[in-house]
């Protein structure tokens, strides 16, 4: 199960190694427009996602994973939520409703509102990136 | 006048905490057990006697926990003069079966469970005699049922298991019989207190018969009436002695109480009356007598012709109960007094058999009135009472039934005059031969009893026993007086005159 | 606003929270994982009363998560019911945390403890989110977190029969699941929204008109279907059984107690808040169709429990027949139906706790599943199995433990509706309560009066404290709540009859 799908085929390895750093760029902007233009963290967990699921199909389960290790998956699977439910919290701080963004906190209510929407997506991101690598993994034979 | 008194929930708690305490202290000391155990149903029975004078005067007495239960039916206490005298002789009895199962004990097993679940029935009873409302009084009943359960399968042999488990089964599907009773008797009139006679008074329908039928299911069977017997034959004689004279003698005046509670606060005179059902309980009463002493003819085992016997004797109180005067009330509690004293009179004496002399069979106690003279003088004198010699107390009870008998109607006493001289004869057949042969036949040359000396049982079992045959003849000798004292007030307050 | 009023949320919160941090936190130290869901599994219970209290003060809460007022935005709306529901689940938590403490390190493998913790805080949350929602589409998010950390808690033995129950479970939730969506569904083609209280306005005006009342009818019975699986209502129970015996005790006990009675919350929800009680109670008497079911669960039910040989599963079968007698109550439809069916939840939720909790205990002392080899253990385990014959009593409804308020609540609500209909279900509810009598007897007369088949086995062995204190604490509530009912039915009664509209 260990060996990659293409044997030692060398344009296959060459070329996700090469398209893996790009895939992960466009995730991050599909996560950075989330909350103007369609996307969202989401989307762009999956995207990202995708990319480490390319270099396990590629490079073969073990070097993807030595890319990224459990013990980074493990945080990052419980921190995401972990943002999402604070930046609620932080609302109730501020002095709104929960998640209430739209509320003027040191910043006017636009700006604090694109801050924590932002900061959200980058949550659910966070969390949608681990999960799927960890399902993949896990249905791959981890 | 009402007075507020916690003095109920003392006369409740005193057995209830005396019994844990006693539970824990039987670790260590079987004579502290006995003791604290003792001691707790002598406080519970001062208390009681300490609200006499409050009672007599006219009083009531009353204590609710008004935070308990369901707003309109709070666990609550009310004290009038018949479950004071019931609780008074009950508490009494108590204590003389406490003192006599210390010795009676200590050849059998799991003795501070017994003595636990002794003190809790007390606790039990005295809670249903004391309830305000019927729904306390269902609480104390059912807790009652589960308590005497385990002083029914004590012994823990498949034949007490199996009457153990008729108790409890019968006991539960009746009380769940009158529990629907209950709840129908709620949704008519919304209330379930006991201080009003006749909280029915102004329902109309059949709903009163399917009520009347439902409540008395569950009071009866605990009773141990006629067509509810069933248990009663085979839990009774299974227990340990002391334990079936509390059964035979106590438990079932529960039953008989809560039944008379049922026709006289429930339902009312008038309402009773109305409904033209006086007949047919009498009926059942008379058939309840009869059954139960033609099947006590045929016992050989001693303890199950008593528990035979209580079948009949609780016809007489439902008899007397059933017939709405206040002569045949005045019998019936007479009776359930009588009853008490005599039934664990006699049952104290077939457990002082058993432990002196390993007897259970009637045929085996030929000659045995020579070598345990006090328990067959004891034994004699109940049986006489049992038949209704006079002057004894039982003589009075079916004095004042006939009396009340006759107030109700001509072809009813005529009826019942039948029924009574025929139990009464029932009741000498196998009464007189037991104590013919104890006293006047030789040793038969099996003789089972052989090895037994010419001593009677120890001082503490004989005692009690002592007391309750001392009690039936001076409570027979001045029943005109304490009729006058006791129980004519009593009666008046439950009829209202 | 004050703090006061984020209380809906904060209930929620908590649990979730808790849920996030406990894998990092048990990841560096697993005994930092049991000390943290109790505190936490604490706050949440204080904050159910406080909850609980506000709304009696205040009455109903509704918050606006996000500032966004209903219908567009998603709202939170607490009322005497849901603060109810909330003090069962974080109390019945509470204790299953508390007892796992021991019960998990022996059970269970040292790898699954943080996904032990972490699962059953996610099920709390979910339990507390789909009580105190007021959104039918939240309320199917909340229920699908409760029921794949409940697949998971199910299976986490890691045992082939415990992955299989899981398994059946899993398949039968699943379809629940889906038809709910399928429900909700229906009803946004509708009336294009998911607030209930505002689907519980646009409802009134589409009864019998046209098509659109098959199409209200057809989302009615896949509501009822759904959320009667997940509920275990008879003849929808066939994954109870097999799913309460085969999880970890502590888990049991939470499942059992609390999690098929937030089923029966959505049912009420169904039924009450999203329906009008004329609707369901008179137009289309569905109420009426889930009594009669009630009323073959608690027979059945309990006669399958008569035929049980584990103790477990006995108890699971018990399980079945009484969520028919919470079901039946809210059937009733009565005001004391209703409040007897709500009382029930709590009554029977600490009762079947404390059963499954005990049950752990006996496994956990001796090994021993098999109801007849219980014999001896009172003499072992006395505490243990005197909280066990306590809780049994108010199963069967004895005076003066709490199960027999229920049944008195039941049964005057059964004698009310004034119908033929009424004296069967009294016929029900006392037919099984002896039923139930029969085989808890059974069990107490095993343990206490029953000779024991190897004398060294009733050597005095107690239950370790940590496990026992949870026991006792609800053993005595069994009691306590029995004398002193009016303190769950101070809540009971208000949420019945506001759930009635009377």
């Amino acid at each position: 199960m260990s060996e990659s799908l293409f044997g030692e085929d060398v344009i296959v390895r060459t070329i996700a190694r090469l398209v893996a750093p790009f895939i992960q760029l466009f995730g991050l902007y599909v996560l950075m427009h989330g909350h103007v233009s369609p996307g969202g963290g989401f989307q762009a967990g999956v995207i990202i996602a995708s990319s480490f699921i390319l270099l396990a199909l590629a490079l073969g389960l073990p070097e993807s994973k030595e890319r990224f290790k459990k013990t980074i998956r493990l945080p990052m699977e419980s921190s995401g939520p972990l943002i999402f439910a604070l930046i609620g919290v932080t609302c109730i701080l501020a002095g709104g409703y929960y998640l209430q963004y739209g509320i003027a906190f040191l910043f006017p209510p636009a700006v604090v509102s694109a801050i924590l929407i932002s900061a959200v997506e980058i949550g659910i991101g966070i969390t949608v990136l681990a999960m799927i690598v960890t399902i993949f993994y896990a249905m791959a034979g981890d | 006048m009402i007075i507020i008194s916690c003095l109920p929930v003392i006369a409740l708690l005193s057995p209830l905490i005396g019994g844990i305490i006693a539970y824990q202290a039987g670790k260590i000391s079987e004579t502290a057990r006995d003791l604290i155990s003792i001691v707790a149903a002598i406080v519970s029975f001062i208390v009681i006697v300490a609200m006499v004078p409050t009672i007599l005067n006219g009083n009531t007495i009353e204590y609710s926990f008004y935070y308990t239960a369901i707003s309109t039916l709070p666990i609550a206490f009310r004290v009038g003069p018949f479950p004071l005298f019931l609780g008074l002789v009950i508490s009494f009895a108590w204590i003389l079966s406490a003192v006599y199962s210390h010795r009676y004990m200590e050849r059998l097993h799991s003795r501070n469970r017994f003595c636990l679940f002794m003190s809790l029935t007390l606790s039990a009873v005295i809670g249903t005699l004391f309830a305000k409302n019927m729904f306390a009084l269902f609480i104390f009943f059912e807790i009652t049922l589960f308590t005497s359960y385990v002083l029914v399968i004590h012994e823990e042999t498949p034949e007490a298991m199996a009457a153990g488990k008729k108790y409890l089964f019968l006991g539960l599907a009746t009380g769940l019989v009158m529990f629907f009773g209950i709840l129908l008797v709620y949704l008519q009139v919304g209330t379930l207190d006991l201080g009003k006679r006749g909280i029915l008074d102004g329902v109309h329908g059949n709903i009163l018969y399917v009520i009347l039928f439902t409540l008395l299911v569950g009071a009866l069977f605990k009773a141990g009436m006629f067509p509810l017997h069933v248990w009663l034959h085979s839990a009774h004689p299974i227990a340990p002695s002391p334990a079936s004279a509390v059964l035979s003698g106590v438990v079932v005046k529960e039953g008989c109480y809560v039944m008379i509670r049922i026709l006289y606060d429930i339902f009312g005179v008038n309402l009773l009356k109305t409904m033209l059902v006086s007949n047919w309980l009498v009926l059942l009463g008379g058939l309840s007598i009869f059954f139960g002493s033609a099947m006590a003819i045929r016992q050989h085992d001693l303890k199950t012709m008593l528990a035979y016997s209580t079948v009949s004797k609780v016809g007489y109180i439902f008899l007397g109960a059933a017939l709405l005067t206040p002569t045949g009330l005045q019998g019936a509690m007479v009776q359930i007094f009588h009853h008490l004293l005599a039934k664990s009179a006699l049952f104290f004496c077939a457990g002082a058999l058993i432990y002196k002399a390993g007897i259970r069979d009637i045929d085996q106690m030929a000659g045995i009135g020579k070598k345990m003279p006090i328990t067959m003088m004891v034994f004699t004198i109940a049986a006489l009472s049992m038949i209704g010699v006079p002057p004894l107390v039982g003589f009075a009870s079916k004095w004042y039934i006939v009396l009340g008998a006759l107030e109700a109607g001509r072809p009813l006493a005529i009826g019942f005059g039948l029924v009574l001289m025929l139990s009464s004869l029932m009741n000498a057949i196998y009464f007189i031969p037991i104590i013919i042969n104890a006293f006047f036949t030789g040793e038969s040359e099996h003789g089972e009893h052989k090895e037994v000396r010419p001593d009677d049982v120890p001082l503490s079992m004989a005692v009690p026993m002592v007391i309750l045959a001392i009690g039936i003849i001076v409570f027979g000798v001045l029943s005109a007086t304490t009729s006058v004292v006791v129980i004519k007030p009593t009666v008046n307050a439950m009829m209202g005159l | 606003m004050t703090w006061a009023s984020h209380l809906p949320i904060i209930v929620v919160l908590i649990p979730l929270l808790t849920a996030y941090i406990t894998p990092m936190l048990g990841w560096m130290d697993k005994r930092i994982c049991n000390p943290l869901v109790i505190v936490s599994t604490s706050f949440a219970f204080i904050a159910s009363l406080l909850l609980a209290r506000s709304v009696l003060t205040r009455g109903v809460i509704s918050y606006h998560m996000g500032g966004f007022a209903p219908p567009f935005g998603i709202a939170l709306v607490v009322d005497y019911f849901g603060a109810y529901m909330c003090i069962v689940i974080s109390f019945l938590t509470l204790m299953a945390a508390i007892y796992s403490r021991e019960y998990i390190a022996k059970e269970l493998h040292e790898s699954k403890t943080a996904p032990y913790y972490t699962l059953l805080m996610l099920m709390t949350g979910g339990m507390m989110g789909a009580s105190v929602t007021g959104d039918l589409f939240n309320m199917f998010v909340f229920f699908e977190i409760l029921s794949i950390s409940s697949y998971a808690l199910v299976a986490i033995t890691g045992k082939k029969v415990a992955i299989l129950a899981s398994y059946k479970y899993l398949l039968l939730g699943a379809i629940g699941t889906s038809f709910t969506l399928v429900g909700i569904a229906y009803l946004y083609i509708l009336t294009g929204t998911l607030n209930m209280a505002d689907l519980s306005v646009r409802l009134a005006s589409l009864y019998g008109v046209g098509r659109s009342s098959w199409t209200l009818l057809v989302a009615l019975a896949f509501f009822m279907v759904g959320y009667s699986i997940k509920a275990a209502l008879f003849p929808l129970h066939t994954w109870l059984p097999d799913a309460h015996s085969m999880a970890p005790s502590s888990i049991s006990a939470v499942l059992s107690g609390i999690l098929i009675k937030v089923g029966a919350l959505a049912l009420i929800r169904v039924l009450f808040n999203i329906f009008q009680p004329e609707f369901v109670v008179e137009t289309i008497p569905v109420t009426s169709m889930i009594s009669w079911m009630a009323a073959v669960a608690i027979i059945v039910g309990s006669l399958f429990a008569i035929s049980q040989v584990d103790l477990k599963r006995m108890l699971a079968y018990s399980s079945v027949a009484h969520i028919g007698f919470i079901i039946l109550g809210v059937g009733l439809a009565t005001g004391y139906g209703t409040t007897g069916g709500i009382l029930h939840i709590f009554n029977h939720a600490m009762a079947k706790g404390c059963l499954f909790l005990c049950a752990g205990a006996i496994i956990y002392k001796t090994g021993l599943r098999n109801i007849d080899d219980l014999a001896g253990l009172g003499n072992k385990m006395p505490f243990t199995m005197a909280a066990f014959t306590i809780a049994a009593l108010s199963m069967i409804g004895i005076p003066p433990t709490a199960g027999f308020i229920s049944k008195f609540y039941l049964g005057l609500g059964a004698l009310e509706t004034g119908t033929w209909s009424g004296w069967v279900f009294i016929g029900a509810i006392l037919l099984g309560s002896l039923l139930t009598a029969i085989f808890y007897m059974r069990v107490i007369n095993n343990i206490y009066f029953k000779e024991p088949l190897h004398r060294e086995d009733v050597q005095r062995d107690e239950t370790p404290l940590g496990m026992l204190i949870p026991i006792l604490i609800l053993a005595g509530g069994c009691v306590i709540f029995g004398i002193f009912p009016r303190i769950p039915l101070s809540l009971a009664e208000p949420a019945a009859k506001l759930l009635l509209g009377i």
